[in-house]
């Protein structure tokens, strides 16, 4: 089955998207994405329906977007955990609140439920030293560590990020990666980098520039 | 002639559709708050949490404002009508008229517009704000239904503080008005409460207080509701926080002339 189906996406009024697009993303894959981060964050917006392409058709776990009702946009939501550019941690709440929210509405947990899986997956990204703080008072890779932690608390089956760790050491982010693989069917990571950890990793690398998409260049 | 008379319907056609697309805009708003209000609950415990943290902002933090301000509005009035009023010999009316006009129109009024000043602009930068840190891309990407997480809490903790607000309001204004009276020799304690006694109803304080809980739902919605607007700018801020205290006071105004035409 597949997991994100995109076809003959082209936004009108962006040259840069011109060009038809159709991706196909099975599921149980990670499959990373190389593109500018004006097409990484535009295809993340449209993946979680926060955008709606003015041409083609998106659908993700097998809903098509357009065509959603409002409830069942919101369903497909809580199975996809994500990461977009800003994170968008709520500022005025823990760390543990802001999973803690995550896990509520991604497993239909009451707060005390939600809370233990909060802690557990802080503490298993290193962040259990600092579930009572606020994002705000988080180093950069701190930070980026604690918006991956509530993309994957509750294990949704597809995460979508979007340039996620990029300030994170490598070997923390493998062990990240790796976490993430472990709590999720199917990966989505979109990045503008070369980055030859998370190649390593992955099952499908694909590029997408001016010349399409492909998924058998060397990205 | 026929310049000047296109000129004329032009300009009533323009006016006549901005004010249709205003009003079908808060038609808009209201269904959208009313079909949030009865869907599912997607923002839980933190939504709770939002409401109470309003609460105490709104509620608790402002009650030196409020009393500072209802002592200013008790003592003024009473010092500078009672100095005109006892030349005429009527204290009496004085103290009537303050009592009725404090408890049904300026306690909700006012305690409304230091609540606009104080939690109505805050309201609107927080949460446009949060737009433009993209907290509300990553929450309607959860699932999570913004007006349920940012205006519904709101509305709830601002309308409970709001109400608490005017009653604590109007005991201080009439408070310190029965003081200085009282210390200024214009009428004893008891013969001013006596009077008040005369002329208010024992539910017109439950009233005001519901009047004051309703003007603070109002203040809440048109806060956060615009500071929800937008294209998530830098400029989005200033512009979420003029518009909320300029429809907020309007509101407030508009809706207490009503309120003065119809049951006066």
């Amino acid at each position: 089955m597949t997991a994100i189906r995109l076809r003959g996406v082209c936004p009108a009024g962006d040259t840069e998207w011109c060009r038809p697009t159709d991706i196909d993303i099975a599921e149980g894959t990670f499959f990373v994405i190389r593109t500018t981060p004006s097409r990484a964050a535009r295809l993340a917006r449209f993946v979680l329906g926060l955008d709606e392409p003015t041409e083609g058709a998106v659908e993700v776990l097998g809903l098509p977007l357009r065509s959603a009702s409002r409830a069942a946009l919101d369903r497909v939501r809580r199975s996809v955990g994500s990461v977009l550019q800003p994170d968008g941690l709520l500022g005025t709440f823990s760390l543990e609140a802001n999973l803690a929210l995550a896990a509520s509405v991604r497993g239909a947990l009451h707060a005390g439920t939600a809370r233990v899986a909060a802690r557990e997956t802080l503490s298993r990204c290193g962040l259990a030293a600092m579930a009572r703080m606020r994002p705000g008072a988080l180093a950069p890779d701190v930070r980026e560590t604690a918006a991956l932690a509530r993309a994957i608390v509750g294990g949704p089956p597809l995460l979508v990020l979007d340039d996620p760790i990029a300030a994170v050491k490598s070997r923390t982010a493998i062990d990240l990666y790796r976490l993430c693989r472990e709590m999720a069917r199917t990966i989505v990571i979109l990045t503008h980098r070369r980055n030859d950890v998370l190649y390593d990793l992955s099952d499908v690398v694909a590029l997408w520039d001016s010349e399409g998409f492909r998924t058998d260049a060397a990205a | 002639m026929t310049d000047a008379l296109v000129f004329l319907v032009h300009s009533v056609a323009t006016r006549a559709r901005a004010a249709g697309g205003a009003i079908l805009t808060v038609i808009a708003a209201i269904g959208r708050l009313v079909r949030s209000a009865t869907a599912p609950a997607s923002a839980g415990w933190l939504g709770r949490r939002v409401a109470v943290q309003q609460l105490r902002f709104t509620a608790v933090q402002a009650i030196p404002l409020v009393a500072a301000v209802a002592a200013c509005l008790g003592a003024i009035v009473t010092l500078e009508a009672h100095a005109r009023a006892a030349q005429l010999g009527l204290s009496e009316t004085v103290a009537r008229t303050l009592g009725v006009i404090v408890v049904r129109d300026a306690g909700p009024l006012l305690a409304a517009v230091i609540v606009t000043a104080r939690s109505g602009t805050a309201i609107a930068a927080e949460v446009a704000t949060s737009r433009l840190l993209g907290e509300t891309d990553a929450l309607a990407g959860m699932g999570i239904d913004l007006v349920q997480f940012y205006v519904i809490p709101r509305i709830i903790g601002v309308a409970i503080a709001t109400a608490l607000l005017t009653v604590y309001f109007v005991a201080i204004t009439l408070g310190v008005a029965v003081a200085i009276a009282s210390l200024r020799g214009i009428a004893t304690v008891s013969a001013y409460t006596d009077t008040l006694r005369g002329v208010l109803r024992p539910d017109d304080l439950i009233w005001s207080a519901v009047r004051g809980g309703a003007f603070g739902a109002g203040v809440a919605w048109l806060s956060s509701a615009g500071g929800l607007r937008g294209h998530g700018g830098q400029a989005d801020v200033p512009r979420a926080v003029t518009r909320a205290a300029v429809r907020s006071i309007t509101l407030l105004a508009v809706t207490t002339a009503v309120f003065v035409a119809i049951w006066s």
